[in-house]
């Protein structure tokens, strides 16, 4: 009878927790941004049109899916800057002149510099091996 | 949520020695898999999609 061998594999909370972490521990500015960034300077400064520093985070946690996950709080006082359409959000490590994580909106919607924006809470994971 | 891919190439020797190649849409992959075997992949990482907002200035 021929058996099957099956090979299984799994990554530990602590190596995700890790990853996650960085974030947590790193990102300090927020961007709303009128396209997608590919580097810190688009997303600080080519395309930002507005930006919240410090932005706050809970977890990590258990991922909704599988996992672990970090919340990204709610902003309630972020600062618009430029007057245009803003599609995306951009997590930046300014210290470190580092593009961390990029989003796109759940709409996009027209801002006006000078004005404020708020911005609802949002999820970060990374899921079990499947 | 969205989900981020990443396309990676496994290659691992079977028993009798012959080369297998799998493609497919993945972030990790772990092991050194064999003709055969199940190969457990990690399938990506996803990212929410925030609401804005914008209060105009009274």
């Amino acid at each position: 009878m021929k058996v099957r061998q099956t090979v299984y594999a799994s990554i530990g909370d602590n190596v995700f927790d890790a990853a996650l972490n960085d974030i947590k521990n790193n990102a300090d500015r927020l961007d709303i941004c009128s396209q997608e960034p590919a580097t810190y300077t688009e997303a600080t400064s080519t395309y930002t049109l507005g930006n919240k520093t410090s932005p706050g985070f809970t977890g990590p946690a258990a991922g909704d899916t599988s996992g672990r996950k970090l919340t990204v709080d709610a902003i309630s006082d972020g600062s618009v800057t430029g007057t245009d359409t803003a599609t995306h959000v951009a997590l930046s490590d300014v210290s470190e002149t580092e593009l961390m994580v990029t989003t796109a909106l759940s709409s996009s919607e027209a801002v006006t510099s000078g004005n404020t924006f708020t911005l609802t809470a949002w999820d970060i994971e990374i899921q079990d091996p499947s | 949520m969205e989900t981020i891919d990443k396309v990676m190439v496994i290659k691992g020797k079977g028993p009798s020695g012959q080369e297998m190649t799998a493609r497919a849409p993945i972030r990790v992959a772990i092991g050194n898999p064999t003709l055969g075997q199940k190969v457990k992949i990690v399938a990506g990482s996803k990212v929410g999609k925030p609401g804005l907002r914008e209060i105009k200035k009274s």
